[in-house]
């Protein structure tokens, strides 16, 4: 199960739209509600399985492996933009 | 040794004996001893050093910082040599070639400001790149990238009864009683008659470092701050609050902290407002227009 974790000078702020990411070379990408959700999720160290489980959990939400393609789509998309890596050094909470 | 109060920072700027005197902005200034928060320690060097290893943390016009918190080396290519900076709290040393200091009207402004801001940053107080002037007792500001003509609509606002703030390098905070408060360095080298005067002893073209030239004109009314009720985004934006903050950020010196900036910046939209205008004019009428 693979764990991320946003990269070094990434910052977060709250904005009408949703949560706007910042990295102090200026680069910036703003999420939407669900992503929001995944992001916080990311923050306690979640995997793509749990992220996608937090998102089917709730009423009116895709199945469960829709959900880990939307996960999984958005992980890959903060990759790219350096705003997240993979961490499969921190030990899991639980 | 001089004294400023820069919102409720206290700073002392000390200069190296073997500088000669320098023709500092005539603004606030403190002339009784107090304990500073911030001493800027100001010395003579020509030294050619390695750049410190790390991204540019800062650009802004022509001056260029890279380095990380501990150590900071400003470069603009019209001096041709290097500011070097230690901004850590507290404390900020500035070294560059003697016959340089000579060569702006605004020392503050371009060599000492920057070098600040990192401490500044850390109590609170950020700056962005606008001008500031109170119309019908409220503070209206003017932001956007060099060339929006940030001055030029403070001082057409003056020709209507404003009173001038400052231009080019506001300063901003969070009082908690009264909201966002808004100040300059209380001298303009560019709106200021004499103050441009006085530079253009040593520059006869009479243009500043970032090559501008003055839009002066005579008795100007200063404040010293004023409590912000607008801001006009002269610059391009598209609409939404993400938007907004991204276009006050790209005004401020935000790479000093960019945590803290942000946090500041977003409050301010909240409270005060972003009024995008599509041209200097729409800014200026709407300026005018009485508000409740």
């Amino acid at each position: 199960m693979d764990v991320h974790r946003s990269v070094s000078g990434v910052i977060s702020q709250e904005v009408d739209e949703g949560l706007l990411l910042l990295r102090d070379d200026g680069q910036y990408i703003l999420l939407n509600q669900t992503a929001e959700k995944v992001w916080k999720g990311l923050e306690n160290f979640n995997s793509e399985e749990e992220l996608a489980r937090i998102l089917s959990s709730e009423d009116g939400s895709p199945k469960y492996e829709v959900c880990l393609g939307h996960v999984k789509t958005l992980l890959s998309g903060l990759i790219l933009s350096g705003f997240i890596e993979k961490d499969n050094d921190t030990p899991r909470h639980r | 040794m001089i004294h400023r109060v820069i919102g409720e920072t206290a700073i002392t700027i000390e200069h190296d004996p073997k500088i000669p005197t320098l023709s500092f902005p005539l603004g606030e200034s403190v002339k009784h001893r107090v304990v500073s928060d911030i001493d800027v320690k100001m010395g003579v060097g020509n030294l050619c050093v390695d750049v410190p290893h790390g991204k540019p943390v800062l650009k802004r016009g022509e001056i260029t910082a890279t380095g990380d918190r501990k150590r900071i080396i400003w470069t603009h290519p019209a001096i041709g040599s290097f500011i070097e900076s230690l901004p850590m709290i507290g404390s900020v040393r500035i070294m560059m070639p003697i016959s340089d200091w000579l060569r702006t009207p605004d020392i503050l402004h371009q060599v000492i400001m920057p070098g600040l801001m990192f401490p500044l940053v850390e109590r609170r107080i950020i700056a962005i790149h606008a001008s500031a002037v109170i119309y019908n007792g409220k503070g209206i500001l003017f932001a956007g990238p060099s060339g929006s003509g940030k001055t030029t609509l403070a001082l057409r606002m003056v020709d209507k009864g404003a009173i001038f703030v400052a231009e080019d390098m506001i300063f901003l905070t969070i009082d908690d009683k009264v909201g966002f408060v808004a100040w300059g360095l209380g001298d303009t080298p560019r709106a200021d008659k004499a103050a441009w005067n006085r530079f253009s002893k040593w520059n006869p073209g009479k243009k500043d470092w970032a090559g501008k030239m003055s839009i002066s004109i005579d008795n100007i009314r200063h404040a010293k701050k004023t409590v912000v009720s607008k801001l006009f985004w002269l610059g391009k934006s598209r609409d939404g609050q993400a938007h907004h903050l991204l276009s006050l950020l790209s005004a401020s010196f935000h790479s000093i902290n960019l945590e803290q900036t942000s946090k500041i910046l977003a409050k301010f939209i909240e409270d005060v407002g972003f009024t995008k205008v599509s041209h200097p004019d729409e800014a200026f009428s709407l300026a005018l227009k009485k508000t409740p």
